[in-house]
């Protein structure tokens, strides 16, 4: 075996193992019936899209995707889950009033994700195009220059979005300010 | 092949010393701190295993071995088995990038100091699911105060090494140290603030004292670990005191100059006729230098752990989030500005009127944060809240 089709097998092979990991993690969360399995399987699963990263060669999203996920919002996402009444929390489970929206709300995911890739990666030449382009995309460096030139209006937006809501968690949890 | 092969061996060798190294360190640091505390007390400590007890952390090692491993009923089984390991795991993974001298740490990621933030920030799980799995009212009030607590000053501490980050230009472990040995000047000299901050967060991190309150004993006996026993128990133990050190090994990479020796300076290098003599110097004093760096950055966490007494916990809160974080912000704007002066001043000039600013921007600070503090009690006492 010459070590270029070696090094695809074990590309395939990490790929296919860390796919495996995300989906079954995945379906795990929505099957357990303690929430904080769910969460933990939750986890697993961000750790999963973190080697995505990690094999795309983008080391600044995979730290960032654990930093901030699987460190920051998870710890969050326990604190309440611990913090609620179990009772409620299997009360609104076995309500069914969600699921017509949840359904909808999945096909119009499924839709958007044909739509991006019939659009871009699947399209003649555009593949071969983004894998060059993407070589050094994943640098700290490059992500911050393009943060700070390219997209400086998008990022501002989103801060200003995500100042909003912190402001809005405020207003609604303490009535008298 | 043969290649990979040998890269793969010497990977192994490195890992196994590190380890070795520090888990050996882990052992003698519940040493120091016994010791530290009885100096402290004006008492002995540990005195009986072996001359000056220099022998007790095996005995107690052996001793957590042999005990009687203890499962509550109502446990959640699987989980109350994993959050020791989970909370020991991401320690110990941490010391994957940490730079022990210029030939000698495992790995150097171009993301180092990101990587050890999002690893470290994992081994709250197993401090939360401890409390969760233990099933008991104890260690779910420890679990959920420390969840608050860690996530609390997770931010000051992420933010408080941005300023040295700007003067280092890389998030290499390697390539802050070696910036700074460049330079010829410590960054705790133009970040004293961060660096401050970096350590206050750090002991809140690691749940010493003064912030020990997901184990506060007189009102949650033991906190998240009440129901753990045995090699379990010291599963916990052993990621605290890793964590004691990461945070240590850390601020002696990111601000007190890594490996680089104190007396750099001075420009002494070891004369050639010294043969492999000094070969083996110029590998061991870089070294010796971060070991010693973090010993003492490890004695004073002792010491403080041995002088203050525990926060309340809505002080905790308050320090955290009205006291630090405003000075974690305050000191990326004025790392930037400082940054520009360094750039455009000499060094004599830029020292006098950096420290000026950064004292203005100290006083600022405190002023700004009483006179929030006193806006919210007025508007605390008008609105009759109390």
């Amino acid at each position: 075996m010459n070590p270029e089709t070696m090094n695809e097998l074990i590309n395939y092979l990490i790929f296919g193992s860390l796919a495996f990991i995300i989906l079954a993690s995945a379906i795990m969360v929505i099957t357990r019936k303690e929430v904080v399995h769910s969460a933990l399987f939750l986890i697993l699963c961000f750790f999963g899209v973190a080697g995505l990263y990690i094999q795309l060669r983008a080391q600044f999203l995979a730290a960032v995707q654990i930093l901030v996920y699987a460190g920051g919002i998870m710890v969050l996402y326990l604190f309440v889950i611990l913090l609620v009444n179990r009772k409620v929390i299997e009360e609104t489970k076995r309500s069914k009033s969600f699921k017509k929206i949840f359904i909808l709300v999945g096909l119009v995911l499924l839709l958007e994700f044909v739509l991006i890739f019939t659009g871009t990666v699947l399209k003649e030449g555009v593949k071969e195009k983004i894998v060059e382009e993407s070589f050094n995309m994943g640098s700290t460096e490059y992500i911050g220059g393009i943060l700070y030139t390219k997209f400086l209006f998008p990022f501002e937006l989103v801060s200003l979005v995500l100042l909003a809501a912190m402001i809005g968690a405020i207003v609604l949890s303490k009535r008298k300010i | 092949m043969e290649g990979i092969v040998r890269d793969v061996i010497i990977a192994l060798i490195k890992i196994a010393i590190v380890l070795g190294g520090v888990a050996l360190g882990v052992a003698y640091s519940t040493y120091l701190e016994r010791k530290v505390a009885g100096w402290i007390q004006v008492r002995f400590g540990p005195m009986r295993v072996g001359p000056h007890g220099l022998l007790q952390p095996i005995a107690d090692g052996l001793k957590l071995f042999i005990k009687e491993d203890i499962m509550p009923r109502q446990a959640d089984k699987l989980i109350f088995y994993l959050s020791p390991v989970i909370c020991l795991v991401p320690a110990f993974a941490v010391l994957a990038v940490i730079p022990w001298g210029p030939d000698f740490y495992i790995t150097d990621l171009n993301i180092g100091l990101l990587y050890i933030f999002a690893v470290a920030s994992l081994g709250i799980f197993g401090i939360v699911m401890a409390g969760w799995a233990s099933n008991s009212k104890y260690p779910m009030l420890g679990g959920l105060r420390s969840a608050a607590q860690m996530v609390s000053y997770e931010v000051s501490l992420g933010l408080s090494v941005i300023g040295a980050l700007i003067f280092a230009e890389s998030l290499s472990m390697v390539g802050i140290v070696e910036k700074q040995m460049t330079t010829g000047v410590w960054f705790v000299f133009l970040q004293p603030v961060g660096f401050v901050i970096y350590f206050i967060c750090g002991l809140a991190e690691t749940n010493r004292l003064p912030f020990d309150l997901p184990e506060a004993e007189q009102e949650l006996v033991a906190g998240f670990h009440t129901e753990y026993s045995a090699m379990k128990f010291a599963f916990f133990f052993l990621a605290e005191y890793t964590n004691m050190i990461v945070v240590s090994s850390i601020a002696t990479t990111v601000f007190l100059g890594g490996w680089g020796s104190p007396f750099a300076f001075l420009g002494i290098e070891f004369p050639r006729s010294l043969g492999i003599v000094k070969s083996v110097l110029d590998f061991g004093m870089p070294i010796f230098w971060f070991l010693l760096k973090v010993f003492l950055l490890m004695f004073f966490m002792i010491w403080v752990r041995w002088t203050f007494p525990r926060y309340r916990y809505d002080q905790l809160m308050n320090i955290g989030w009205k006291v630090l974080l405003p000075f974690a912000i305050l000191n990326i704007i004025f790392s930037g500005l400082e940054f520009t002066l360094y750039e455009e001043l000499d060094w004599y000039l830029f020292y006098p009127l950096a420290w000026l600013i950064m004292g203005v921007m100290v006083v600022f600070g405190f002023r700004l944060i009483k006179n929030f503090d006193q806006f919210s009690y007025s508007k605390m006492r008008e609105e009759g809240i109390e």
